[in-house]
């Protein structure tokens, strides 16, 4: 295991240096990953607590980015904010992963009815825009940012059953999945030992673009006022809150955007090397 | 297939996604808190006999698969209930707020497609390039930025600083330029990266190095061969982007104030006004099949392989 993560160490050092433009993403990366383990210690200030006395100050030596309308410190909300955004990545990440490779390996290993009744559901959900499927399924569930993580994962899963579906029916008609068979394997051990390490590579490429997605749609969410309650420090919450103030105070805008921008930017510039990497398919596409 | 075949064909698989779509709205209508005849009466709610009446009237006491039959026969004979405050029927209170959404999705394809053609023709140019890289940094960025955000940006910087534009509202040309800004700028680098790479495609045939060789300018070459080429698929994603930016608008609108339909879901959701927030979900994603119908079509009538796939 340590040996293993030593050579994806090395291996990492060794792309940055082919790559100098993977120094910026790779450094927000971490920098975000640091900010939400060790919160606590770097955050200046309380996230909830502000001083009404001090409210929407411009940045200073005291609050590097100012503070908000309630005086709390903006820094802190945007340090204390990462766990937040850290937290949808990886629950919309895991959810929209195991879900939508279940279904889509049903449509596409099993075959027959099931295959035409999920992909016609699939292209009828795909054909309704995204934030629509989102803001929906958040006017039945109600506020809240678990909600807004089921509201994700419901609007991200067609992608992910689509790919895997078209991926599986490729795979399973290859010789070695055959050769298997004859063997006497079973279908479930075939689609766990041979054909999931097979198709794995896309499906780690389209979750990276599924991270990028979660935060934005957190934050639109949020940002809409149908997210993250108060005083969570969601960035896109921060967003919403700073909408009456922003014209007197710009920096209560501009630095919670300004961490969503780099998280996104880095995470998708990311995925792109990763596609470049894994994803043969895409890799004659988009050379 | 001929092409008309291909036509009837997109259009008969067409029917049943519309009857879908509707029927999710009904099954969502089921799932949204509180049932018609509470919300209809508030905070005085009605004796049990009048309440059993009301739902013999709605037909809210018959089999749920009559009920879903009658709402998608009225959903197609165009009636979409009523707003629950202002009373106003749904078809007249959308086809106003669509307009306006419709105006801001054209006006920010047009800018996008326009800049993003032109950053596709500056790296397709020069191939692996520094401004290469720039350009596909500029992409990257472009649909990494959160678009709300991007539209205080630009609300503090026009509106609050430079006072050119209106922050918000709708008033003449003026107050459609930030908002149709902010969502070009999100969407051209897609436009950007995939119309580079179908430059690219073609840049490496045959006819392309023969007409190199006839010794026509590089300039004449990329547009006339390589470009014109490349257009197909090109207004083929333009297309298809249309439910993207739809769903874009929803929320750039909410940042400018603009009546459309993002205005107008949003609010619903906050008034629990369900049938307007119902018709305008319906409403968008029935635009986006009909647009990515006829994106098909063109797609077809334009390149022929197409219809034989299909």
């Amino acid at each position: 295991m340590i040996q293993r993560l030593g050579a994806v160490g090395l291996e990492l050092v060794a792309s940055v240096r082919r790559d100098p433009l993977l120094v910026l993403p790779l450094s927000v990366i971490s920098a975000l990953l640091i900010m939400a383990l060790f919160a606590s210690y770097i955050a200046p200030h309380s996230y909830e607590r502000g001083d009404l006395l001090a409210r929407l100050q411009p940045p200073s030596r005291e609050h590097p980015f100012g503070t908000d309308h309630l005086g709390r410190d903006v820094l802190s909300r945007i340090v204390y904010g990462s766990r937040v955004t850290l937290m949808v990545i990886l629950t919309v990440m895991t959810f929209s992963i195991v879900l939508g490779t279940a279904i889509g390996l049903a449509a596409g290993y099993v075959g027959g009815t099931l295959d035409v009744v999920l992909s016609r559901v699939v292209d009828v959900v795909m054909s309704i825009p995204a934030v629509l499927i989102a803001l929906a399924v958040v006017a039945v569930l109600g506020q809240g940012l678990d909600r807004v993580v089921v509201a994700i994962v419901l609007a991200e899963l067609p992608l992910y059953v689509r790919l895997v579906r078209s991926l599986v029916i490729v795979e399973k008609e290859k010789l070695y999945v055959e050769a298997s068979k004859a063997l006497g394997a079973e279908g479930l051990r075939i689609v766990r030992v041979h054909i999931l390490p097979n198709i794995a590579g896309p499906i780690v490429v389209q979750a990276t673009f599924t991270a990028a997605t979660a935060v934005l749609f957190e934050a639109a969410l949020s940002f809409l006022g149908l997210g993250a309650e108060p005083p969570t420090p969601s960035w896109g919450l921060m967003l919403y809150e700073s909408k009456q103030y922003f014209r007197i105070a710009p920096h209560v805008a501009v630095f919670p955007g300004l961490a969503i921008f780099l998280t996104v930017f880095s995470i998708n510039a990311l995925g792109e090397k990763l596609r470049d990497r894994l994803d043969p398919r895409a890799r004659a596409l988009l050379k | 297939m001929s092409f008309l075949r291909y036509v009837f064909y997109r259009l008969l698989v067409a029917v049943p996604t519309v009857l879908i779509i509707i029927s999710f709205a009904f099954f969502l209508a089921k799932l949204l808190p509180g049932d018609p005849i509470t919300v209809m009466f508030g905070e005085l709610q009605p004796p049990p006999e009048v309440r059993k009446a009301l739902e013999e009237k709605l037909g809210l006491d018959k089999p749920i698969y009559v009920q879903l039959a009658a709402y998608v026969g009225r959903a197609l004979q165009g009636d979409w209930g009523k707003s629950i405050h202002t009373g106003e029927p749904v078809t007249s209170l959308v086809a106003r707020r669509f307009v306006a959404t419709l105006e801001l999705t054209l006006a920010s394809i047009i800018i996008s497609t326009l800049v993003g053609l032109l950053l596709a023709y500056i790296s397709a140019s020069r191939p692996n390039s520094a401004i290469d890289s720039l350009v596909r940094l500029i992409s990257i960025g472009s649909y990494s930025i959160p678009v709300f955000w991007w539209g205080l940006m630009l609300i503090l910087v026009f509106s609050v600083n430079l006072q050119l534009l209106p922050p918000g509202g709708k008033e003449g040309w003026r107050s459609l330029v930030l908002p149709s800004i902010a969502l070009a700028t999100v969407n051209l680098g897609m436009i950007a990266r995939f119309s580079r790479a179908a430059m690219l495609e073609v840049y490496t045939q045959d006819f392309v190095t023969a007409a190199r060789a006839r010794g026509f300018a590089e300039r004449l070459v990329m547009i006339r061969y390589v470009l014109r080429n490349a257009l197909v698929p090109i207004v083929t994603l333009v297309g298809y982007r249309f439910g993207v930016l739809m769903g874009g608008a929803v929320i750039t609108e909410t940042v400018f104030n603009y009546p459309g339909m993002g205005k107008t879901i949003v609010d619903s959701i906050f008034a629990r006004d369900y049938p307007v927030l119902l018709g305008s979900i319906m409403v968008i994603s029935l635009t986006v099949v009909v647009v990515n119908l006829i994106v098909d079509i063109l797609y077809a009538f334009l390149d022929p392989r197409v219809r034989v796939k299909a």
